[in-house]
């Protein structure tokens, strides 16, 4: 015991660091305009999500959880934001995103539901691997912010960006409260790949068809 | 029964993978077809035949069919089936504008094979991945006509669907770990080992749980108000995967709702699940209603029709008792012949007419009087009219809620039914009856012959429909007893 203690010790200190830079990352996604910088906060972000798991594996010694550090930190740290990087480079011609809500509101309204998230997650009786009670504030926190991030920018790469922030509180939350499910590896690995082949498949050709930018502004045939 | 089910996973996986071989041939059309044919023959013997089986796991625990899986798995199924003959003749290059034709057939195909995972998979994580593979190949087949609408569409629809199902997926985790403290942190969450224990899960945690399904999965359903992707990909898509989305997608994202409502009712009494639905299930068919009335294009007017069809089925499981849970889930049936019946009929429109503007289509009925006729046989079936089976499946459900006292449902549904019913049939009734007039559009294409694959696969639609208005075979009959013996028909 008196040797487990320190190492026990360090994880939960680590987790919780993981956890709070975890949120100032999404709430830092509601203060970038630029295409590229809002890729490269949702890269921090990933990085984050793949610490956590990484530490959650080592702490209960399984293999398996590892891995998926591992791949996370492949798929969402490297190969999704230089796909989307590559992308914005190659198509997009205006790099700032138009807001609907600006940034000193947006970030007041993270904020606001970083709070609203930390408020209902105390409501649930549960603990999260290493994380601070309560452990599901910070990804639920995460899903408040990437929907609201997706609904505000009117551009499809930060759409992408949403969705993608939206799905690491998710990830998260998994790993916190369930890190044991056994399907967790194999449909985790298949939701990281899902918006890449979303991407490649519609939003590639979404480009080469218009050819005129990635604003949705565009995309108010469809209404009623 | 798990060779049955596996015989229709393998034919629609294995007409994937042979229409990706041979492309766009004519071959693949009949390849998709046979497929589609072969899985619903399957899932007919394996919830009929094998009924001794229903409700016990197989192959392992991988496969799990009782009778409310069993309702779902025969309306995805059928829908696959029809749609697949349809798509074999629309897909004739003077008929269908389909852009991408080479990828239809192995997508049509995947479709169906996630599409028939749905509801036969035992654990819920995997019932997710069956889900979140839906989306991903309809949105792709949504944008299969390559116009700019048609990946606007298929963008909304990934970006909310995909959104929708993250959220889904949370209240899967939040299941799972509501049963820990009982099963450790290494189980498989499958419905039987969750029910097992229900008295004992955490009631906090699946109040949470089942709300975030029902929201994260109810987005795929298309229930108000997070219904904002489902007109578009309905209205731009190709009319057979039109069919295949308001058929058997939205049944299948439904199932998933029940499903977990059947565990958390289980765990935290009916009437919490009951209530979530009844909300959501009157919103969506209220607004669906109105909704309805003011549309211009005839394929949006249908998908309306939808978020009101499966408002009904919600309304129906959430008003409770044996008898409207058991109209709710032979509406889940009914409406799947129903409504693939209309959609064929507004592809035979669009591909005459050129036009999804309801203004511009006048006298189909002296034009092509084949199509008229079935147009308009379409649209009294999912107005609910008699002696079509949606007017049985919604007086069952109206005759459960007075028999259970909730008289404001049942008369909410009455109302609202009827304010839909307006909608659709002065909508059909002046394309099809009403002479051609200065505005009408040019009918060009009007006077083709008919395809005999597609106008098979309307009568298909058509018999299904009006049969089970007349006459509910007696081992359906059973199999409906049993899907409101599991959620819904407990009060």
């Amino acid at each position: 015991m008196l040797h487990a203690a320190p190492h026990y010790h360090f994880a939960t200190a680590a987790a919780a660091l993981i956890a709070i830079a975890a949120l100032l990352s999404g709430l830092a996604l509601l203060a970038v305009k630029q295409v590229h910088e809002q890729v490269r906060v949702y890269a921090v972000l990933s990085v984050f999500a793949a610490a956590y798991t990484l530490l959650v594996g080592v702490n209960r010694g399984d293999p398996g959880l590892i891995v998926l550090a591992v791949w996370t930190a492949v798929i969402k740290v490297v190969v999704i934001p230089l796909s989307i990087d590559r992308a914005v480079t190659r198509h997009v011609s205006e790099h700032e995103v138009p807001l609907v809500v600006q940034v000193p509101m947006s970030l007041l309204i993270g904020v606001a539901l970083a709070g609203v998230a930390y408020w209902s997650a105390a409501a649930l009786p549960i603990h999260g691997a290493l994380l601070p009670t309560p452990a599901l504030g910070m990804p639920i926190a995460l899903v408040l912010i990437g929907l609201f991030f997706m609904i505000t920018r009117q551009n499809v790469i930060s759409q992408i960006v949403g969705l993608l922030t939206l799905e690491n509180g998710v990830f998260l939350a998994t790993v916190a409260v369930a890190p044991g499910l056994p399907f967790a590896i194999g449909f985790l690995l298949l939701l990281d790949l899902l918006p890449a082949v979303v991407f490649y498949g519609v939003f590639a050709r979404l480009i080469a068809a218009r050819a005129k930018g990635t604003s949705i502004e565009d995309m108010a045939v469809l209404k009623g | 029964m798990a060779v049955w089910l596996l015989i229709a996973l393998a034919a629609s996986l294995g007409a994937a993978l042979a229409t990706v071989v041979i492309g766009d041939r004519p071959v693949s059309g009949w390849i998709s077809a046979i497929a589609g044919s072969v899985a619903f023959g399957a899932a007919l013997v394996a919830v009929f035949a094998d009924h001794a089986a229903r409700g016990q796991h197989s192959l392992g625990s991988a496969f799990y069919v009782d009778g409310l899986s069993g309702v779902f798995l025969i309306a995805v199924a059928f829908v696959y089936a029809v749609v697949a003959i349809y798509s074999a003749g629309y897909l004739q290059p003077e008929i269908g504008h389909i852009r991408l034709r080479g990828v239809y057939w192995p997508l049509l195909n995947l479709f169906g094979l996630a599409l028939l995972a749905t509801p036969m998979v035992a654990n819920l994580g995997v019932m997710w991945v069956a889900v979140e593979l839906t989306t991903v190949v309809s949105a792709l087949l949504v944008t299969s006509e390559g116009s700019d609408q048609s990946l606007e569409a298929g963008w909304k629809y990934i970006v909310i669907g995909s959104a929708g199902l993250a959220v889904g997926l949370l209240g899967i985790v939040l299941m799972y770990a509501a049963g820990e403290p009982r099963l450790g942190d290494h189980y498989t969450p499958t419905y039987t080992t969750l029910v097992s224990v229900a008295p004992h899960l955490n009631r906090a945690l699946v109040h949470a749980a089942f709300a975030f399904v029902l929201v994260g999965f109810g987005t795929k359903v298309g229930l108000v108000p997070m219904h904002a992707w489902l007109p578009d990909a309905h209205s731009e898509g190709p009319s057979p995967i039109s069919a295949m989305l308001s058929g058997a997608l939205l049944a299948a994202a439904l199932y998933v709702v029940l499903r977990v409502g059947a565990i958390a009712q289980l765990a935290v009494g009916t009437s919490y699940v009951h209530v979530l639905l009844v909300v959501f299930g009157a919103l969506s068919l209220v607004l669906a209603a109105f909704f309805a009335l003011r549309q211009a294009n005839y394929k949006r007017l249908l998908a309306y029709s939808s978020i009101e069809h499966m408002g009904i089925v919600s309304l129906g499981v959430g008003i409770g008792g044996p008898i409207a849970a058991y109209g709710a889930f032979f509406h889940v049936l009914v409406h799947a012949a129903g409504k693939t019946l209309a959609f064929f009929g507004a592809g035979e429109l669009l591909s005459r007419y050129e036009t999804r503007e309801i203004d511009r289509i006048r006298g189909v009925i002296s034009a092509a009087p084949f199509v008229g006729v079935m147009v308009l046989l379409g649209a009294l079936a999912i107005s609910g009219v008699p002696p079509f089976g949606i007017f049985r499946s919604e007086l069952l459900i109206v005759t459960g809620g007075f028999s259970q006292s909730k008289f404001a449902l049942a008369g909410l549904l009455v109302v609202f039914a009827n304010v839909a019913f307006v909608g659709l049939y002065q909508t059909f009734h002046r394309m099809v009856i009403s002479p051609e007039d200065r505005d009408s559009a040019p009918a060009r294409r009007v006077r083709r012959r008919g395809q005999p694959l597609m106008s098979a696969a309307m009568l298909l639609s058509l018999s299904v429909v009006l049969v089970l208005g007349l006459w509910i075979p007696g081992p359906l009959n059973q199999l409906l007893h049993s899907a409101a013996a599991v959620i819904g028909g407990k009060t």
